[in-house]
């Protein structure tokens, strides 16, 4: 009998080992594989190169991409590869926190990141980025002009838009009359069906604009205010969930506080979900392509900038991923369907009350965190 | 039969070095982090300070939410503990079924337990397996609220830890030397009696050790109230882990492992008195 469970025991290991390291052996074939490709396309590149430059802008054989996981087409990346033999190897984190982290170890080397809009000003604020040579990117003028000026980088010194979003309410037309606001979050006919992020953040911000408080810059007041907001919308939750498509779908959320994408996928699957921007405002929020100072590949990296800029390249990027997209020329590209998809891109006047998340100083932010904690704990 | 002590340890030397590794060395870190300065953002400054103990213990969150975390793992133990020690006994017992019902106690183990709780959102959800089945025979109308409730974080460690306390019971049942139990039998004991004079006192050592392997990983689970309470139940082990990965307070995250660390350990220790107080040799 002993010998049994060890040799079950030893059948368990065995596998996790297979596990793992079939796993690694993936990885390593993929980059072999891509590298082939790159040494047969050299001839092309040297062409594109000498072509587009002077001298000493040449385009390099590699450019190291971190962006985030499930944001990027593999086919993008391909036929960059093919038209300009550079090859991209594309790694991916899955918060700012991770990217800086990262990046501020000093043991990596990345040529591209993605940061949010006030983790850029965090970043340009640390001196962590390179200033943009806008003659290798002239296709930033497909870019809408509202996304030209912002907060965070007037002039777009640093950074270039890559894809943005929103926070707002996803919501069952079976089951909701009208409109909703954050306000009916609140209301008790929904006790049950009601989801809200789950991240401090997002949350708080949330109940600070149904309270019409500022939500950039609140006090601790305004926070324990809003917290106590909080804590009474406690009962109607049915979870606390920042990817809630699934409770859509199925019906058993009616009424969520959710990003624009999660709505996107649960109406591509239910004809009865809707998203829209409420009243109060909502949240909006924005990915951009900056170089970081450690990189060596300035200028192929920004050639590869100019070209997800170009539209066919970027109508790509949302197509793969249904996100809002701030180019112009993509989205003239777009069938009117996809344009007034109210997920993908809310109406101007919306958008125009809606507010953009700002950097908040370290003690608001572990204050933030403690209060969500203690709604769910008392 | 080993002679020599310089070849005992040169054998035992992988596990040492792997010990050393993996338990010593992240014990040291995690007790370092703790006391260093947090620069706000999610790096560490090297010196020293107590801040985020002090903030473990100012805000009566963080002991509170240890304290439940204690109280919900004890509960979903001793459930398990009630639920295996008859199965176990049943294997035991079962002749020529046995290795095959310990087989299929171990085959879950073969999936990870996140992909069979997703199997447990499809049954108990509003729209789930289980309330279609019963408003389809007419037993219910409405659908039964069964996830998204604290409760429901029992149902999962139950699941996930029941194999943790049937194979150390199964294994000192079946070890029992029968002729004390045909003792017990002679001297007019009825079976009854046997059982909790003679049975259980023999097999408290694999009870005990069910119940601490099965009590510490419980404990600090975070993926159980993740997905079958909706984040609304907080545990000890969500607290540390967001503390790493979202909130980038590695301090904090250190200060409360190690709280967790200690609590836990008195709490095995003073169980084991608790419960060993007559005889010693439970304590192995």
């Amino acid at each position: 009998m002993k010998n049994l469970l060890k040799l079950m025991l030893a059948v368990v290991f065995f596998l996790a080992l297979v596990a793992c390291s079939s796993d690694d052996a993936g990885t390593t074939d993929d980059t072999s594989g891509s590298e082939d490709t790159s040494s047969e396309d050299t001839g092309g590149s040297e062409d594109a190169g000498s072509s587009e430059g002077d001298t000493e802008q040449e385009l390099a054989s590699e450019l190291n991409l971190f962006n985030w996981g499930e944001y990027m087409p593999q086919e993008v990346l391909d036929n960059f590869e093919e038209e300009y033999g550079v090859e991209v190897v594309y790694s991916t984190y899955s918060s700012n926190q991770e990217m800086l982290t990262k990046l501020g170890s000093g043991t990596v080397n990345y040529d591209i990141v993605v940061p949010t809009d006030y983790i850029v000003g965090r970043m340009i604020d640390d001196d962590m980025l390179l200033e943009l040579n806008m003659d290798n990117i002239p296709n930033f003028e497909n870019i809408q002009d509202v996304f030209h000026q912002r907060d965070f980088d007037p002039g777009n010194v640093f950074s270039i838009p890559y894809l943005y979003g929103s926070t707002g309410i996803a919501y069952n037309t079976s089951h909701i009359d009208g409109t909703p606001s954050y306000a009916d979050l609140w209301n008790a006919e929904y006790a049950g069906h009601v989801t809200v992020q789950d991240d401090p953040r997002e949350s708080l911000a949330m109940v600070l604009q149904k309270l019409d408080l500022p939500m950039n810059e609140p006090t601790e007041e305004d926070l324990e205010q809003a917290k106590a907001e909080l804590a009474k919308l406690h009962p109607n939750v049915l979870a606390y969930d920042s990817s809630p498509s699934a409770q859509l779908i199925s019906g058993e959320a009616w009424i969520s506080h959710t990003y624009s994408g999660e709505a996107g996928v649960a109406m591509q699957e239910n004809p009865d979900i809707s998203y829209t921007l409420p009243e109060e405002g909502g949240e909006l929020w924005m990915d951009n392509l900056v170089i970081p100072n450690t990189s060596e590949n300035k200028y192929t990296a920004e050639v590869f900038i100019n070209y997800l800029l170009e539209p066919e390249v970027s109508k790509q990027l949302s197509d793969a991923f249904p996100y809002s997209n701030p180019n112009q020329g993509a989205l003239d590209l777009m069938t009117e369907e996809e344009r007034s998809n109210p997920a993908s891109y809310p109406p101007a006047e919306q958008i125009a009350n809606a507010s953009w998340f700002e950097d908040l100083p370290p003690e608001t932010i572990q204050l933030m965190n403690r209060l969500y904690k203690e709604v769910k704990v008392e | 039969m080993i002679k020599n002590i310089r070849l005992a340890y040169s054998m035992l030397s992988p596990s040492l070095l792997w010990l050393l590794l993996f338990l010593v060395v992240p014990i040291v870190m995690v007790t370092v982090i703790s006391f260093t300065t947090s620069e706000g953002y999610g790096g560490i400054i090297y010196e020293f300070s107590t801040h985020a103990y002090e903030t473990a213990f100012l805000s009566s969150m963080y002991l509170k939410v240890i304290w439940n975390s204690i109280v919900w793992a004890f509960s979903a133990t001793v459930i398990c503990l009630l639920l295996a020690y008859p199965f176990a006994y049943f294997i035991a017992h079962a002749g020529k079924w046995k290795n095959l019902l310990i087989l299929l106690v171990m085959i879950p183990f073969w999936t990870n337990l996140l992909v069979r709780l997703y199997a447990w959102i499809i049954l108990l959800n509003g729209e789930g397996v289980i309330n279609h089945f019963l408003q389809n025979i007419g037993l219910i109308s409405e659908p039964l609220t069964l996830m998204y409730t604290p409760y429901a974080v029992i149902l999962g460690m139950v699941y996930g830890f029941l194999p943790f306390m049937i194979l150390p019971i199964y294994s000192s049942i079946e070890q029992l030397d029968k002729t004390y139990l045909e003792a017990a039998e002679d001297l007019g004991a009825n079976p009854v009696k046997t059982f909790f004079t003679v049975t259980i006192p023999l097999t408290l050592p694999g009870i005990l050790a069910g119940f601490i392997i099965t009590f510490v990983p419980a404990v600090s689970v975070f993926v159980v109230t993740d997905l079958l309470t909706g984040s609304k139940l907080v545990m000890v082990g969500n607290v540390i882990r967001d503390a790493f990965l979202i909130e980038m307070n590695w301090q904090l995250g250190s200060a409360l492992s190690i709280l967790l660390m200690i609590l836990v350990l008195l709490s095995v220790f003073i169980f084991m008195k608790f419960t060993s107080s007559k005889d010693k040799k439970f304590l192995i």
